[in-house]
């Protein structure tokens, strides 16, 4: 159940609200318009026509990269690879796109806009910016697949697919139409990393496991998921993202036998959630300066019935790298 | 009638068109440079060019015209024959 | 214990709906018989020029499960579903192995079906867009990872590969995996603006093809560590015995001229498996009809097999069942397992075809395998190639190490 684990060198996130990586605990802010400046985020030719989320996550892979010093370049590139989780990244857009069709037909789509109905494009332009040949993986699950790209990139370095792999999440705010209630996630997250067996990591190392809870008995069979998922001797700190379906539900219920001896902190995830929070929390507990280890967990569940947790190791460091300090200001 | 102008198709505006649809300086656009092979334009900002087109000038491209959209001097003269016979 | 034979990866059990019928032997059958023919897609609004599809009979598309997690379904999970339940019979696997058993699904446009009805009768509200992998997770009654792969066309190419790589590492014993797509509006609509929807039928390799053509279906593959499979007396149909990604970084959309990479995923694919050139016996090529693909792949092909490329038979999988995309390596290896079952290659359909794909695809008669391995590609928008190799597990003991 468990994948080798990840030692992380650089991060890098943009979402509304956030200056530098130590901000990605704060609770998200909403996305307002105007959040997001393309023009100093991403300067140069090449960028205009693409959608805001695949700029979104071309930021924070600069940033991410950029934090990680000289590592990328020192990287040959059929050892680099991404691997990035979506989820609500294309609805908007896919929902004009749709509407277009039915209004005017599909010979007025845009035609840089129709190439994303394919939802691994958002992750496409990521491999051509850093010149990535080993692998480019697109994960989708709302809530989980952020940490479930942490998992497959873990397995895919143990399987000696790739050395340094930029894993990500991505998301774009739904249209109005869609969306059920306010707050939808926009932004994106990308860690830098590398194999842990290869030395000191900077930030921290994870490891990551996963698992499913059928929502239709999700009271009935948390502790047969719970349990070997946690592990025998989970870290004290676990910071949870859930929402209100019966899986959230349950696994609120079975995360409250545990305090006492474990301090939980409920992250919520709204009812149309994306994936961004979960690997956002990861960021922001990487980030935090810190004069000793310390063991944390963040675990996260969907309505749908994945359950993923990924389990920290965080290095001492000091402040931020450099990267942090160039965050696009909001 | 200027040399620039040809029917009413002004070549600076078409030009400057070009240039803001491949995100770059008016100057880089000269009439003879290749949009392909000298400007790195794709198949899909190609497309994106010919919308452009469509829209400004009034006019209908089919994917035959499309293909030879190969330079800012072809360009005006398609565009220019098209809109001489609109 | 745990020895070499457990990081053998086996397949043991097969499921598949397509355009040719349900279940593995109408498959098979099908395939024998020169596959479907396209219809129509039975969505509101398809303002498109090319409305066509290889689809599955709408008899054939079962009515359930309708809903999960509050979430309407569309035709996607709900073939999924059917196919992993004929995949699991087929491998006899126990009820009680259900629970640690893994789903790694290739999923493109997973729900659309659905969400795009709902557009047309005026609902908006948006739910998860590829719920499929969980669906059949809940469906089967597994409580262990649920992995949903969204590479577009390469897909359940790469869920192969990290199901494959699941086992390997010893992190499951046998695993469910494999892709299901249904129909789709608007991934039809952005093929026919890109100029990429061929208006004809799916006809790779032919001079005049025009681009792709999709379909719709699941195929489902149950893949066992060696050693598990032959521990309880399973039967392995064939061994999924190499994989390999790469990725163009070249552009969005268009494969890179060079064919640099997807040479390099086939050679690491066969050195994973141990095997050479001289080999493979059958290519199931990525052959999807658009111009510049089936070019590019074919110069690749004379990369890989040199001088003898012209006596390497390719199979055209796409010619007959459509561009299933995120299904399309599911539908791949579901092929190639019973290509090597067989032992022979089914006819192609005839094409004319074009000098510039200089690759043989006989379509007289089916041909007889003649080397013991079978080698696919699959690539996708953005350059994310894969390339597979399953071997025949005939020739050797089941319990043999390597």
């Amino acid at each position: 159940m468990s994948t080798g684990g990840l030692a992380v060198a650089g991060l890098g996130i943009v979402a509304p609200g956030v200056c530098r990586p130590d901000d990605a605990l704060a609770p998200a802010d909403e996305a307002v318009p105007g959040w997001f400046q393309a023009g100093s985020a991403l300067p140069g030719r090449g960028y205009r026509r693409l959608p805001d989320a695949c700029k979104y996550l071309l930021a924070a892979s600069r940033l991410a990269v950029g934090d990680a010093g000289d590592r990328l370049s020192r990287t040959a590139r059929e050892h680099r690879a991404a691997v990035v989780a979506i989820n609500n990244t294309g609805a908007a857009l896919m929902e004009e796109l749709d509407r277009t069709i039915m209004r005017d037909g599909a010979a007025e789509m845009s035609p840089s806009s129709s190439p994303y109905i394919a939802m691994s494009c958002f992750a496409s332009r990521l491999s051509v910016e850093h010149g990535i040949t080993g692998f480019s993986l697109t994960v989708n699950s709302p809530v989980t697949a952020g940490l479930e790209a942490l998992q497959l990139a873990a397995r895919a370095v143990a399987a000696d697919r790739a050395r340094t792999v930029l894993v990500g999440a991505v998301e774009e705010a739904l249209s109005p139409s869609q969306a059920t209630a306010p707050g939808s996630e926009a932004g994106a997250v990308v860690l830098y990393c590398e194999s842990a067996a290869g030395g000191r990591a900077r930030y921290g190392t994870c490891r990551v496991r996963s698992a499913f809870l059928d929502p239709a008995a999700a009271a009935s069979g948390a502790a047969a998921v719970f349990a070997p998922l946690l592990g025998d001797a989970p870290p004290c700190r676990i910071d949870a993202v859930l929402d209100d379906s019966a899986v959230g539900t349950a696994a609120a219920r079975w995360l409250d036998q545990l305090t006492g001896e474990h301090d939980v902190v409920i992250v919520p995830a709204p009812a149309q959630a994306g994936c961004l929070t979960p690997l956002r929390r990861v960021l922001g507990l990487l980030a935090q300066e810190r004069g000793a280890p310390a063991r944390h967990l963040v675990l996260a569940a969907s309505a749908q019935g994945t359950v993923t947790c990924a389990e920290l190791t965080l290095a001492p460091h000091r402040a931020v790298g450099t990267g942090g300090a160039e965050a696009p200001s909001v | 009638m200027s040399g620039n102008r040809t029917a009413d198709v002004d070549l600076e505006d078409l030009r400057a068109l070009i240039a803001e649809e491949l995100e770059l300086p008016v100057e880089e656009v000269t009439d003879e440079a290749d949009l392909k092979n000298d400007l790195g334009v794709d198949s899909l900002t190609a497309m994106e060019v010919a919308v452009q087109l469509e829209k400004k000038y009034r006019i209908k491209l089919d994917e035959e015209e499309m293909k030879s959209l190969t330079s800012l001097a072809v360009i005006h003269r398609l565009v220019a024959a098209k809109v001489g016979t609109a | 214990m745990k020895t070499s034979d457990d990081r053998r990866v086996v397949i043991t059990g097969l499921g598949a709906v397509s355009c040719v019928g349900t279940g593995v032997t109408a498959y098979w059958d099908g395939l024998l018989a020169g596959g479907g023919e396209p219809a129509d897609v039975p969505l509101p609004h398809l303002n498109m020029r090319t409305k066509k599809m290889y689809l599955v009979d709408r008899d054939e598309v079962p009515a359930e499960p309708s809903r999960h997690a509050g979430v309407e379904l569309g035709s996607s999970p709900r073939l999924a579903v059917a196919a992993a339940e004929q995949a699991l019979a087929d491998a006899g696997l126990e009820d009680r192995a259900r629970p640690a058993l893994p789903v790694v699904l290739g999923v493109e446009l997973g729900n659309a079906d659905m969400q795009e009805t709902q557009r047309s009768a005026g609902r908006t509200a948006w739910t998860t867009p590829a719920p499929a992998a969980a669906v059949v997770a809940a469906r089967i009654g597994s409580r262990a990872a649920v992995t949903s792969v969204g590479n577009a066309c390469s897909a359940s190419g790469y869920a192969l590969t990290i199901a494959s790589d699941m086992i390997r590492a010893g992190e499951a014993t046998a695993v469910l995996v494999g892709g299901a797509e249904g129909v789709t509006r608007a991934g039809m609509g952005a093929f026919n603006r890109l100029g990429a929807a061929d208006p004809v039928r799916c006809r790779p390799f032919d001079r005049n093809r025009a681009g792709t053509m999709f379909g719709d279906g699941s195929a489902m593959i149950v893949l066992e560590a060696a050693g598990h499979a032959r521990r309880r007396g399973a039967e392995p149909y064939a061994e999924l015995a190499g994989a390999a990604w790469s990725c163009d970084a070249y552009h969005q959309t268009a494969p890179d001229p060079s064919g640099d990479q997807i040479v390099r995923a086939m050679t690491d694919a066969l050195a994973d498996a141990g095997l050479g050139g001289s080999d493979v016996g059958c290519v199931i090529p990525h052959g999807t009809g658009t111009p510049l693909n089936d070019v590019v792949e074919s110069r690749a092909l004379h990369r890989m097999f040199g001088g003898s490329t012209r006596e390497v038979p390719l199979f055209s999988l796409k010619a007959m069942i459509g561009h299933t995309t995120g299904a399309a390596g599911a539908f791949a290896c579901l092929t190639a397992t019973l290509v090597l079952r067989h032992r022979r290659i089914p006819a192609n359909i005839p094409i004319d075809q074009d000098p510039e794909c200089d690759v043989w695809l006989p379509q007289e008669h089916p041909v007889p395998l003649g080397a013991p391995a079978v080698l696919i590609n699959t690539y996708a928008f953005g350059g994310n190639n894969t390339s597979l190799v399953v071997r025949d597990v005939t020739r050797k003991d089941a319990g043999e190490p390597r």
